[in-house]
């Protein structure tokens, strides 16, 4: 494959961590590489004589026929094709290969079979065969292949793939008469791209090899074999994705106004923090985030407030007024410990009444700061407070900060 | 879908089933997301557990019934009779053993016996644990069926809330949609007498005296 780089992570499964999904064997990569055309031209171009086949097809006419895109059952198909691939010719059932021509006569089946498309083109009007899914592939492999088919290579394959293409026309049900002629087009101009494009036009009738062009087909059109055993891949994944899209969006839900409840408020202390509930002589976690210090803007009956929001699911965790006789007190590892009235969170600790909680924060300095600005704003009633109680108590947990 | 002893609410639900081997961090990553606290104890889940879980959008508010069910087969309860009308999932693998990404298959398969068509979240949590054994190319299951996939911890709150946000989108069929700061409305005036006011002095100096965590050095990340 051209694009080795996208291609990692799947040699890594394949090495490190074998798939543990395949009910299929690891498709075997069946690509092989053309002789050049100097070399092709030195080679003898074996015609392997059908034998007489000719009968099987009558037999159970129907036998080709794929009225289903393949996906899971395809598998004995796509050895078909992969074999093909490999080199044999053109049919499976033909036992009597030439295995040492491999190359030769795989060039020689690919090239029959698409002058059998080609043939096909001809006799298109009479001709309302569809030619089923996998023999497509074969002409789209076909075209692939017949770079390089000589003449005599057609001329010889004529009789034999006319003999499979009046087969085939007697027992398929009719599609796509023009894919077929498109592809016999393509063979004169067999240029990998062109071909891809035939492919995909063959196809069209047969969504199932859509995601075949689109996906691990990629460049490289030689293997096939590998690249339609991928296929069951993007075939599966095609529709997963289809259906979750057309999967009922909740229609219901549109743009909302946000409100966060602060608007009236200015933030005067802002910093990152974890916080924790004191709960049966134990700290709880109950999110990192931001903390916040927010005045009243306009309100002057409202009270200074903390609060605060955890990243990324913007959960409210701390919502606290402040109270003059609000005490903290430093901790170890830069926290603070103050009991507050938290009224955020919709679980057993919502508006239960006071608790004790603390914030961590990143610095020791942040959480002098924090302490600083939590003092400044907690007492604005703290003279009058002080006046209503005068009491001796208050004293020393003011000096505990 | 609902229980019984679940109110009803007036914006979208969804039900959500969460499966992945045992000890995979299922019920952990709910409790993160609920109370904010993580369970470092293992107590494997019975049967399910099921939790609401609200979110804030920009769409306005939406509620994810969590069915956090169990992954240990000897306390598998009802299996996948907890999918029935699922409308969304989330598949939890432990990153740092490799066998419960080996079981990934088996839970999508039956998941998608049940439930066909939903939108999946394939989840690696644990990723903050430093020799892990499932590196991120070797996942590669998600991209075969078309799951969404997050590397995720729990303790260290690393892409905790995607998996819900990617599902909202789905359901919601908005790929906008985002999660927005919940309302924070006003506080009640704190009333307070002296006798609390000393008792809370004296849980604080308990408290002040407790240390707080201290696992989670990463927590400014």
């Amino acid at each position: 494959m051209a694009d080795s780089k996208k291609r990692v992570a799947f040699t890594q499964l394949t090495r490190d961590d074998p798939d543990p999904d395949d009910n299929e064997p690891e498709p075997e990569m069946g690509s092989f590489k053309k002789a050049s055309e100097e070399v092709m031209a030195t080679r003898r171009i074996v015609k392997v004589k059908r034998a007489p086949q000719q009968a099987a097809p009558s037999v159970n006419p129907f036998s080709g026929i794929r009225l289903v895109p393949p996906t899971a059952d395809s598998t004995s198909q796509e050895t078909e094709i992969d074999t093909k691939n490999v080199g044999e010719s053109k049919e499976t059932e033909k036992i009597g290969q030439n295995e040492n021509e491999t190359i030769k006569t795989s060039q020689n089946g690919d090239v029959e079979n698409g002058e059998g498309k080609e043939i096909v083109k001809e006799n298109k009007n009479e001709d309302k065969s569809s030619i089923e899914t996998g023999e497509k592939g074969k002409a789209a492999e076909a075209e692939n292949t017949s770079k390089i088919g000589t003449e005599e290579v057609k001329e010889n394959d004529g009789s034999a793939s006319k003999e499979d293409v009046e087969s085939k026309t007697e027992s398929q049900k009719e599609t796509g008469n023009e894919h077929e002629s498109k592809a016999g087009v393509k063979e004169t101009v067999p240029d990998q791209a062109g071909s891809m494009s035939s492919f995909g036009q063959l196809s069209s009738g047969q969504n199932a090899f859509k995601g075949l062009a689109g996906t691990g087909f990629s460049t490289s059109s030689f293997s096939f074999g590998s690249g339609s055993t991928e296929g069951s891949a993007p075939i599966s994944a095609f529709s997963n994705a289809g259906s979750v899209f057309g999967s009922k969006p909740d229609s219901s839900l549109k743009e909302v106004p946000i409100e966060t409840g602060e608007e009236n408020e200015k933030t005067v202390f802002t910093a990152d923090a974890v916080l924790f509930e004191y709960l049966q002589g134990g700290w709880k976690e109950r999110g990192k985030g931001e903390v916040k210090l927010n005045l009243p803007v306009s309100d002057k009956g409202k009270k200074a407030r903390l609060v605060m929001r955890t990243k990324g699911n913007y959960r409210l965790v701390l919502n606290a007024s402040l109270y003059p006789d609000m005490a903290l007190k430093d901790m170890d590892k830069k926290g603070v410990t103050f009991a507050c009235l938290n009224s955020a969170g919709e679980g057993e600790a919502a508006g239960s009444g006071f608790s004790t909680f603390a914030l961590k924060f990143r610095e020791g300095d942040i959480r002098d700061d924090f302490s600083g600005v939590v003092s400044a704003h907690k007492g604005e009633k703290k003279e009058e407070a002080d006046a209503v109680l005068k009491n001796p108590e208050n004293s020393p947990k003011e000096s505990n900060e | 879908m609902a229980l019984p002893n679940q109110q009803t609410v007036e914006y979208p639900s969804f039900k959500l089933v969460i499966v992945g081997d045992g000890g995979t961090g299922k019920t952990t990553f709910v409790k993160r997301h609920l109370t904010g606290e993580f369970e470092k104890k293992y107590e494997p889940t019975i049967g399910v557990e099921v939790h609401p879980l609200d979110f804030h959008t920009n769409c306005g508010k939406i509620r994810f019934y969590c069915w956090d069910t169990a992954g240990q087969e000897k306390f598998g309860g009802l299996r996948d009779g907890y999918y029935i009308h699922g409308q969304c999932a989330i598949i939890m693998f432990d990153v740092t053993a490799r066998l419960t990404y080996k079981n990934v298959p088996t839970w999508h398969r039956d998941l998608c016996r049940v439930c066909e068509n939903i939108p999946i979240v394939l989840c690696g949590n644990k990723v903050d644990v430093k020799n892990r054994q499932v590196k991120a190319k070797m996942v590669t299951f998600h991209r075969k069926k078309n799951l969404q996939y997050y590397e995720i911890s729990a303790k260290s709150n690393y892409n905790f809330e995607k998996p819900f946000l990617y599902l909202a989108r789905k359901l919601a069929g908005d790929m906008n949609l985002h999660f927005v700061e919940s309302p924070a409305l006003a506080p009640p005036e704190v009333q307070i007498d002296l006798a609390a006011q000393q008792q809370y002095e004296q849980e604080i100096a308990a408290a002040a005296a407790q240390p707080l965590p201290d696992d989670d050095d990463d927590a400014f990340d």
